[in-house]
């Protein structure tokens, strides 16, 4: 019959031919006929946050740029991948390092999920609210990563509208105020699109506590603790999130979603196939332990996130990993911790260090939020006698950060907002250029531009 | 066509068919008479002795003489002789009335005369205007290979066959003059019996390691080799345009044998041998390893503690410096004493085996004026000479030809069933390459542990030292299963419309099935993980049908001496393939390996189409075969192109003058024949992706919940609707002479292809959410020489024949990308770098520049060097002269797998019944990235190391032979930085093929009532001579990257076969 049909359109008619050259993807969806109902765009919004979840975010890469960068992890392999990673710990990475490179791309690929969801959800009839949600979603990630990459980076191209490939190649580095502004305006719109909580199956998404604190990070960031105050007390008062009793719960993989944590990637070991879920260990090694010794010495006595730094083994497997990141490996060879980006305890933190700058106060608000990350952890509480100034208040609370946080992604980014990061590396060893407190941008971006005045390396590079 | 009509053609093929069996019977009586005659050579008038003349339809023969004559007793009824001598066209003569024949038989290795195979249809050698390589069933036949491309090595100028891995079944690499493309693919398009071949079938595999993909099976090996009449190689532009959008890598044309008009010939060809590895590498023993291991401990225990000493115990160490890779393991120190009766396992001995080959094939042909036909089957079986691999194959063939009046109608259908045991050998030791283990693995270990299970104790050995799997246990204990199974067929119709004009309609299918299961079970472990692994399974299923309807015309006329053809096609093809997929794992044990005994974690099933339509046509004319012209063009739609460029059009034309014609020439007694020709036709690549031009969506979920799996989609490409074939336009220039008497001829070509519109993955900016994107940009340019040289020479019954064959290609780039700049990908590793750049040829190698070691500490301090250098570390050339060495700015191009050039050397000697043949292929000025070498050769003592290893410098007064660095766990300066270290030279020639046969004179086949016996012994691959140390020069990993070809990561050595034939025929 098809053949019959073939020599027909071989007598010259013409109109068969469209037919049978014209075939569309059946097993793929493309870009031509999605986006189009309110089913479209779930998917959408979570292929958006599939891309924090990739190995070159808080799937892995993320814990060379911002921790082993940082005095708190020591990476100890030169020969692993002719020192890609190593390099970064030790400040000498060449502008092509893959990581950065990838960790860039990455970035923007979830940044153009975003701004695909954001350009074509508005001419698309759907319930009010769960458009208000996935365009808050579709912000809070956007701004997320813009945060990212503004910290390590500094001036990127805002890109907030999907562009062509051909766009692209006019895009020039905008100044950091600028992307700043833009993620102030992604989480102010998202809080108010975003809902305070969710229940089953949507509880991981984006809320509005989640764009809030995420605010107040921005904003400290910015040092604009005034306006850091009012928003992340808002995530405080709220009580929806509260400090767990013991803070190894916070972590266990048991015990995930838990009331201390805003904003989590989350991920799931086992899926297998290509579309797995997990990752490798976090900070795993097999080559001796790769936690600094000072930040081990940091800790004062008794204190219980002390242990969550040890490297600990995991069964059937020669690699030990710290405590805080403690997972069995499934039957495909991955292990499912979710990231905590944003916690109670970091908002408590944040807020005490924006009410300090804001003004400091002996033993006012910001000594008791400290202090009651200090307390659940086991130790001494603050008095205001041992700190006795801001100065004293300041390089407490980022003490405080380093051991709170430690491994979670914020220390590099404390060094660097507070100015001290030289400083810190040189207790273990390594001298910081100062030009480094910002990566350089990856070699392809800047070859693929080819303009040194729209787009030119970071000084010093 | 009616029922009726079909009914008549039934009718009159049973009544062919009656005539046929009537022909077979006919030589049951008759009167005697007798003949005689002389039998020599139509170019030089030599004697031919020891020709075949055989009474057609009988089993009556007689052999010529040494002075090449013959004479025989006639059957009554005999009516027709038949001449056939080996390397010579057969002849057939009507013996009429006469009592004397003499006949002069054309040698088939210069033959003008002889019938070439081009593009819908054929033609007569000496009209040719275009650079065809032909070759033909003797040149193939009786050798132990897999496929018929394997015994295409050496044969053809310009047409490179590298069999880049030995394991049976696997795919060659063929390029025809050079690589013209970077990502698209370079594979020629195989035309059987007029079926264009889909290139997709190759990867229906899939792989078990996406990182080292393994090396693709070859869907050829299906086609029996001895099945093949004729395989014809379009090498121009212009012989190619006929298949337009799938002609710019060359099309090979393949022909199958048909039954010819005569008695049926039952033929029956066997071949049984042996393989075993051409080579093994040269390895220590356990005693050097053992030596090696602790002097790479002590250099970096005291890098780390100068003031220590090696003589320091493990409790010291541990205090000392802590690092595990500085203790020394209580399993090398009862080696370093020197104790004898020590494990001692040579793992490559392990997983080699002598693993045995035959092949079987039984065919009946024959036929008459009106019904033809050709009925074959054939068993192929191949161990590998690695444990737990092989090849089997079950086909046959059935093709019938019928004729009748005006319409003739035919088939051939080749169902093939063949099973692959598979073995994972591409890749290192971290993607369970068998082979890379094998090498890798320490010889302190034994294979079994004494109560017969396998030792793992390399596997988390502890001691800072790299986990290794039992390679044994790998090789043996995976199971991964192919089993294809293919329904190659066409079928056709003719029809005679007027004087010279016949329509053609031809109808075609290749349908493939391929299932492959993969099982690994508990028994071999996890890397770095103890204790019995949960088994993993995946099962793949992929079915491919592929359909093509052609409708053409043909005319052809003689007016004068004026000759004209002309053919006008229309034809249609779709390639539908739908595949399943599904992964388990959690199997409760290893007693039922199919994945219901697991949960199944991931599956999936997919659909692919591709369409094409085309409209062709070509006109030929000559003048009384002196001055020739052609002219062809192909229109291709396909559905791969983008909307805004569906239909490309691919023109050519070529003129050739037959010189030697020319009455200025004709008093020339050297010159035989001098034709010269030029061409020049535009070609095309439609080897791009099925969707290429759509910005696809991909699943991209997330975990939301209690772990729950959401659905995500997000764009992975972005939209180009531009997107279209790649384009060749090739120059060709040549002539074909041959000389004193057609004993020598000389073939030359020039050609010049321009291939622009190339398909790259772009860089784009990053920030547009896409890394690359699928545009048509870049040229490349091959240009070469090719040049053919033959001979044949008779010194009584003692008869030379000889072709020679050089091809030089020079690739270079032309241009890339909007900014021009060099594409630099990584190979295996991220250090192993390719860099394709404007000026240069595709991918070379770009690395570091080694320099020797540095000696001594004064030599350390004189020079640049990285931060942690130390004597006996390697020099790295400081190549931009910055005074500093840095991994990537000095980087320099260290090489091309591309060879300088190519050659080939075809002896056949015969003798009475005796015949030699010895078969010589040369590839020399290529380069190979060894990157086992960064595991085997980088002197850790972690992994096993090459016996060169031996050479490493030791001390400043001790400094080896200056080139191999100092044995360290813990390497300083970065030795393993990817260097020219690793770059080797991967020139060789290659005794191919050696065979000795001999036949049985005629007067004793009589008696036994035969028409052919021969007897042979072939040698395949005997000796290879080469400076390469790696298993086999001809390697690349992933020889389908143009960008990043050459890497040696692992590979099945390829084997040595030794084997004893026999063909018969009745």
């Amino acid at each position: 019959m098809k053949n019959a049909f073939i020599l027909l359109c071989g007598l010259g008619l013409a109109a068969c031919q469209n037919d049978f050259l014209d075939l569309k993807p059946q097993s793929q969806p493309n870009v031509d006929n999605f986006y189009q109902t309110a089913n479209d765009f779930g998917n959408a919004v979570n292929g958006a946050y599939d891309a924090l979840q990739s190995s070159n975010q808080y799937g892995g890469d993320f814990n060379t740029l911002i921790e082993a960068r940082g005095d708190n992890v020591l990476d100890n392999d030169p020969s692993s991948n002719a020192g890609l990673r190593y390099n970064i710990d030790r400040f000498i990475e060449p502008t092509t390092n893959t990581i950065l490179r990838d960790t860039w791309g990455s970035l923007y690929t979830g940044i153009n999920r975003c701004n695909l969801i954001l350009d074509k959800i508005d001419a698309v009839a759907m319930d009010a609210r769960l458009k208000a949600r996935y365009k808050g979603e579709a912000q809070f990630i956007r701004a997320l990563s813009y945060f990212n990459l503004v910290r390590l980076w500094g001036k990127v191209p805002l890109v907030l509208q999907a562009g062509t490939t051909t766009d692209a190649r006019s895009y020039v580095r905008n100044e950091v105020t600028e992307v700043y502004a833009a993620i102030e305006k992604d989480l102010t719109d998202a809080a108010a699109n975003l809902p305070a909580s969710y229940t089953g199956a949507d509880i991981g998404r984006a809320t509005s506590g989640a764009a809030k604190g995420l605010l107040g990070k921005v904003y400290v960031t910015e040092k604009k603790y005034a306006q850091a105050v009012p928003v992340l007390r808002e995530v405080i008062t709220s009580g929806t999130y509260r400090l767990l009793p013991n803070v190894a719960d916070v972590f266990n993989v048991a015990n995930k979603n838990n009331a201390e944590i805003v904003f989590a990637v989350k991920f799931r070991k086992g899926v297998g196939g290509s579309l797995t879920e997990g990752h490798g260990l976090w900070y795993g090694t097999n080559i001796g332990d790769n936690i600094e010794p000072t930040l081990r010495a940091a800790y004062p006595a008794g204190d219980k996130r002390l242990p969550l730094t040890v490297q600990i083994p995991v069964p059937s497997n020669v690699n030990v990993v710290p405590r805080k990141f403690y997972d069995e490996f499934s039957a495909t060879n991955d292990v499912g911790n979710d990231f905590p980006v944003l916690r109670y305890a970091d908002v408590l933190l944040l807020y005490a260090e924006a009410l300090n700058e804001v003004e400091y106060q002996a033993a006012g608000e910001a000594f008791q939020r400290l202090n009651e990350v200090r307390t659940r952890a086991g130790v001494a509480t603050y008095t205001a006698s041992q700190l006795a100034t801001k100065e004293a208040f300041r390089t407490a609370v980022i003490n405080e950060r380093r051991l709170e946080l430690a491994l979670e992604n914020d220390r590099w980014f404390d060094l660097v907002r507070t100015g001290t990061a030289v400083d810190a590396l040189k207790v273990t060893n390594i001298t910081v250029p100062p030009y480094r407190v910002v990566y350089p941008i990856p070699q392809s971006e800047i070859d693929t531009y080819n303009n040194p005045t729209a787009f030119p390396q970071n000084q010093g590079y | 066509m009616s029922i009726f009509s079909c009914k008549r053609l039934l009718d009159r093929a049973r009544q062919g068919a009656l005539a046929g069996l009537f022909v077979l019977m006919a030589h049951l009586s008759y009167a005697q008479t007798s003949v005689s005659g002389r039998v020599t050579d139509a170019a030089t008038g030599d004697a031919l002795a020891g020709t075949t003349v055989q009474v057609k339809g009988t089993n009556v023969g007689a052999t010529t003489d040494a002075g090449g004559r013959y004479q025989i007793t006639l059957p009554s009824g005999a009516r027709t002789l038949v001449f056939s001598f080996i390397g010579y066209q057969p002849n057939e003569v009507e013996i009429g009335n006469r009592t004397v024949v003499d006949v002069r038989l054309t040698n088939a290795d210069n033959a003008l005369g002889e019938v070439v195979v081009v593009g819908y249809g054929v033609q007569n050698r000496r009209d040719i205007t275009t650079s065809i390589g032909s070759v033909k069933a003797r040149d193939i036949a009786n050798q132990p290979v897999t496929s018929f491309d394997q015994a295409l090595v050496g044969k053809i100028a310009g047409v490179q066959v590298a069999q880049t891995s030995g394991a049976p079944g696997a795919a060659l690499s063929v390029r025809v003059r050079g690589t013209g493309s970077i990502s698209a693919g370079n594979d020629p398009l195989y035309v059987i019996d007029g079926i264009p071949l889909s290139r997709d079938t190759k990867f229906a595999t899939g792989s078990t390691n996406t990182q080292f993909p393994d090396n693709p099976i070859n869907v050829l090996s299906t086609i029996n080799t001895d099945d093949i009449e004729s395989i014809e190689v379009l090498k121009d532009a212009s012989a190619a345009a006929i298949y337009g959008s799938r002609g710019s890598n060359g099309v090979v044309l393949l022909t199958t044998k048909h039954g010819k008009e005569g008695r049926t010939t039952v033929s029956y060809d066997t071949y049984v041998g042996f393989q075993q590895v051409t080579k093994k590498l040269d390895l220590l023993n356990a005693y050097e390893y053992a030596q090696l291991n602790y002097e790479g401990k002590n250099n970096a225990y005291l890098d780390r503690n100068p003031n220590g000493r090696p003589t320091d115990s493990n409790e010291i160490r541990q205090r000392g410096v802590g690092a595990p890779s500085t203790l020394i393991p209580p399993q090398v120190t009862p080696y370093l004493s020197g104790q004898s009766g020590l494990t001692n396992t040579d793992w490559q001995d392990e997983i080699f085996q002598t693993a045995p080959i035959q092949n079987h094939t039984l065919s009946i042909a024959g036929g008459n004026a009106n019904v033809r036909y050709y009925v074959s089957g054939n068993y192929f079986d191949q161990r590998g000479v690695v444990i737990n691999s092989g090849y089997k194959r079950y086909s046959t063939r059935a093709n019938v030809d019928i004729k009748s009046g005006k319409l003739s109608v035919g088939f051939n259908l080749n169902p093939t069933f063949a099973h692959h045991d598979l073995i994972k050998a591409e890749g290192p030791y971290l993607a369970d390459g068998v082979i890379g283990l094998a090498v890798q693995i320490a010889p302190i270990w034994p294979v079994y542990n004494p109560d017969g299970t396998y030792n793992f104790d390399a596997n988390g050995w502890g001691f800072g030292a790299t986990s290794i799997l039992n390679p044994v246990a790998v090789a043996r204990e995976v199971s991964d299963k192919l089993d294809h199974l293919r329904l190659l067929g066409n079928a056709y119709a003719q029809y005679d419309i007027a004087k010279g004009l016949s329509y053609r309609l031809s109808v075609g299918s290749d349908i493939n099935n391929f299932q492959r299961t993969y099982y690994r079970p508990s028994t071999v472990e996890i890397r770095d993980r103890k204790g019995p692994s949960v088994p993993t399974g995946f099962a793949r299923n992929q079915n491919f049908i592929n359909w093509l309807v052609e409708n053409t015309l043909n005319y052809s006329r003689t007016i004068g001496l004026h000759n004209l053809s002309a053919l006008a096609g229309f034809t249609a093809q779709k390639d539908r393939r739908t595949s399943a997929e599904l992964t388990a794992t959690n199997f409760p044990n290893d007693l039922v390996q199919t994945l219901n005994a697991g949960q199944v974690t991931a599956g999936g099933t997919d659909i692919q189409e591709w369409s094409l339509l085309s409209y062709l046509g070509r006109v030929q004319y000559d003048y009384n075969g002196r001055y020739l012209v052609s002219a062809a063009i192909r229109a291709d739609g396909s559905s791969r192109f983008g909307a805004a460029n569906r239909w490309g059009y691919f023109p050519s034309v070529s003129a050739g003058w037959n010189v030697s014609q020319e009455s200025f020439l004709q008093s020339q007694t050297w010159l035989s024949d001098l034709k010269l020709r030029a061409s020049y036709g535009l070609t095309g690549n439609f080897q791009i992706p099925n969707y290429g031009s759509l910005s696809l969506l991909e699943y991209r979920n997330y975990i939301l919940g209690a772990d729950v799996i959401t659905s995500g989609l997000a764009p992975v490409n972005s939209a180009n609707d531009k997107l279209k074939w790649e384009k060749t336009a090739m120059l060709d220039i040549g002539f074909d002479a041959s000389f004193f008497r057609n004993r020598l001829s000389l073939t030359v070509d020039y050609y010049n292809a321009n291939t622009s519109d190339l398909l790259l993955n772009v860089p784009v900016p990053r920030a547009s959410g896409f890394s690359t994107e699928l545009q048509n940009i870049g040229k490349v340019n091959n240009r070469g020489f090719e040049f053919s040289l033959g001979t044949r020479q008779t010194f009584g019954q003692f008869q030379w024949t000889a072709s020679a064959n050089l091809a030089t290609n020079r690739n270079r780039v032309i241009a890339l990308g909007p900014s021009g700049d060099p594409i630099i990908v990584s190979g295996g590793v991220a250090g192993a770098q390719f860099i394709t750049q404007i000026g240069s040829p595709i991918g070379q190698y770009y690395t570091m520049l080694v320099d020797g070691v540095f000696r001594n500490q004064a030599e350390v301090d004189a020079y640049p060097r990285t931060a942690t250098t130390k004597p006996g570390d390697f020099r790295f050339v400081d190549v931009n002269g910055d005074k500093r060495i840095d991994f990537s700015s000095d980087r320099t191009v260290t090489g091309s797998y591309f060879p300088k050039y190519t050659f080939g050397f075809v002896n056949n000697f015969a003798y009475r019944g005796f015949d030699l043949g010895v078969t010589v292929q040369g590839v020399q000025g290529n380069k190979i990235m060894n990157l086992i070498r960064r595991y085997i050769y980088n002197e850790e003592g972690n992994g096993n190391q090459f016996r060169g290893a031996l050479n490493r410098w030791q001390s400043p007064d001790n400094p080896g032979d200056g080139q191999h660095n100092r044995a360290n766990r813990l390497q300083t300066g970065s030795n393993g930085e990817i260097s020219t270290w690793h770059i080797e030279d991967g020139s060789f020639v290659r005794i191919r093929t050696i065979s000795l046969g001999y036949a049985l004179p005629t007067t004793l086949l009589q008696k036994l009532r035969m028409t052919r016996a021969r007897l042979y012994v072939t040698a395949q691959n005997p000796f290879t001579f080469t400076n390469y140390i790696g298993y086999n020069p001809e390697v690349s990993s992933r020889p389908d990257n143009a960008l990043s070809a050459g890497e040696d990561y692992g590979t099945y050595p390829l084997p040595r076969t030794m084997s004893l034939g026999l063909n018969v025929s009745f």
